[in-house]
């Protein structure tokens, strides 16, 4: 009874055995497309971060584009400037010469004028001065016709003696009378020559006043465009420090977005780390499958090839980058050899 | 004249970030994603002024791709410089030994790139 008892239950633990060992099985073999899924999920993590990082590269790449658009505008902006400004100075230098002929047309117009101004105030001088002697000879002329007149009287008491002196007075009063004609034609021309002089000193003075106001006109528009010069020079030159500070911002955004494309460049060595634990779950993968196979071999000793244990151990192999060999060995709590980071940036 | 470099990354990623900084510095840019196929462009007619190689790729890692450009024809005194997240110094040593210029460790950031490629290219 007791025996039949005893196999009984040897019976019904085999069975529990058979029971939980096929359970396990079952576990094990769900494993491997477990694992298959959770490498999958890596892989489109990886690819999804992928995607997102060259999307941000292609608008760092759109914002490096609009920014040098906005220098080649100013540029070009300069250029026409540059060019503008060239004519203008061009220009300015023909206005230089040429107000500095007309400034010395003016002085030499003024200097005639002022010289001809002279002379005709002289001449109007020394005409009317001419009108004392015309006055004087006219004077002159009258004594003499009054002294003839006497003659001829003195002449005629002298009878036929005084004949010869009678013609001489008639001569004389003849002469004195022409003289006095004379004379009063002359003073006829003088006063008018007068008169047209007194008009032509009064033109020449207000042509000389006309030249003043010329100048003073002339002076007026070269220093307009001076200032016009000036003000666009002014213009030009805070248009150049615009585009310079645009330049200069510019290289700067180059620098921020080149330092930028440097950090992005994590996503890389993200990609790497996860690869190596989407590799460690096909290994545990293969890991469970062969288990699984070796639960359903009657022969099984229980003796695996490799273990887990050696097959993690294989991963350190595998790794690129010290801190996952450090990881490696934090979490295992061994001191796994690995070589110091070496610079960075190390030139041969 | 604009020098150009060969960018040699199975990352497309990090060939878009180095190509864009490259660009945006004035250089010409060509890529391949391993280094037989980077070998097919140097063979093809390619002449960089400067080549910059990931080390871990399939097909062929960065170390056969230098051993192969520098018994390349007109290839031998081209500049090479390592990029890689690669740390094992046994490495380094062997990037050295083939007649690599230098070893870069990813990340790197943009200026300090353009820094090392205006020291080991004359011109650029």
């Amino acid at each position: 009874m007791n025996i039949f008892f005893n196999s009984k239950n040897s019976t019904r633990a085999i069975d529990r055995l058979d029971h939980l060992l096929a359970v396990v099985g079952q576990e094990l073999e769900n494993l491997s497309p477990y694992f298959g899924v959770m490498h999958q999920q890596l892989i489109g993590a990886i690819q999804e971060t992928e995607t997102g990082v060259m999307a941000v590269i292609d608008r760092i790449n759109a914002v490096h584009g609009l920014s040098c658009g906005q220098v080649d505008h100013l540029k070009k902006s300069m250029g026409q400037c540059r060019v503008l400004m060239d004519v203008i100075d061009q220009q300015g230098k023909q206005n230089e010469k040429m107000v500095a002929v007309i400034y010395l047309e003016m002085h030499r117009h003024a200097a005639e004028l002022k010289t001809n101004l002279e002379r005709s105030q002289a001449l109007s001088k020394d005409v009317k001065e001419l009108q004392g002697i015309v006055d004087t000879i006219a004077g002159i002329a009258s004594q003499t016709n009054l002294l003839a007149l006497n003659a001829a009287i003195e002449a005629a008491h002298a009878g036929s003696a005084g004949a010869g002196f009678g013609v001489v007075a008639s001569e004389v009063k003849t002469l004195s009378v022409r003289a006095a004609e004379s004379a009063n034609d002359i003073a006829v021309k003088i006063n008018a020559l007068s008169k047209r002089m007194d008009a032509d000193v009064v033109s020449s003075e207000q042509s000389a006043l006309a030249v003043r106001e010329s100048t003073v006109v002339l002076k007026g528009i070269v220093q307009n465009i001076a200032d016009l010069e000036s003000r666009f020079n002014t213009s030009s030159g805070e248009m150049r420090q615009i585009i310079e500070s645009v330049q200069t911002s510019n290289n700067d955004l180059v620098t921020q977005l080149a330092e930028a494309l440097g950090q992005i460049q994590f996503q890389d060595v993200v990609r790497q780390r996860v690869e190596q634990v989407g590799k460690a779950l096909q290994d545990l993968s293969e890991h469970t499958r062969m288990i699984t196979g070796k639960l359903s071999e009657d022969c099984w000793d229980g003796t695996l090839n490799p273990t887990l244990k050696e097959r993690l151990d294989q991963h350190v192999g595998g790794y690129v980058m010290n801190s996952q060999r450090e990881i490696h060995a934090s979490v295992l709590g061994v001191n796994t050899p690995c070589s110091a980071d070496g610079p960075a940036i190390d030139l041969f | 004249m604009a020098k150009t470099i060969l960018i040699v990354d199975d990352s497309a990623t990090m060939v878009l970030s180095v190509k864009s900084t490259l660009e945006m510095n004035g250089f010409n840019v060509v890529t391949a994603s391993d280094g037989v196929q980077a070998l097919a462009k140097l063979k093809g007619g390619i002449k960089p002024d400067l080549i910059i190689t990931d080390v871990n790729m399939p097909n062929m890692d960065g170390l056969e791709l230098i051993r192969n450009v520098k018994t390349l024809p007109g290839f031998r005194f081209t500049p090479i410089l390592t990029l890689t997240t690669e740390s094992q110094s046994a490495k380094r040593d062997q990037a050295k030994q083939l007649g690599a210029t230098g070893w870069l460790v990813k990340p790197v950031s943009g200026p300090d790139l353009i820094k090392v490629i205006k020291q080991v290219v004359p011109g650029a």
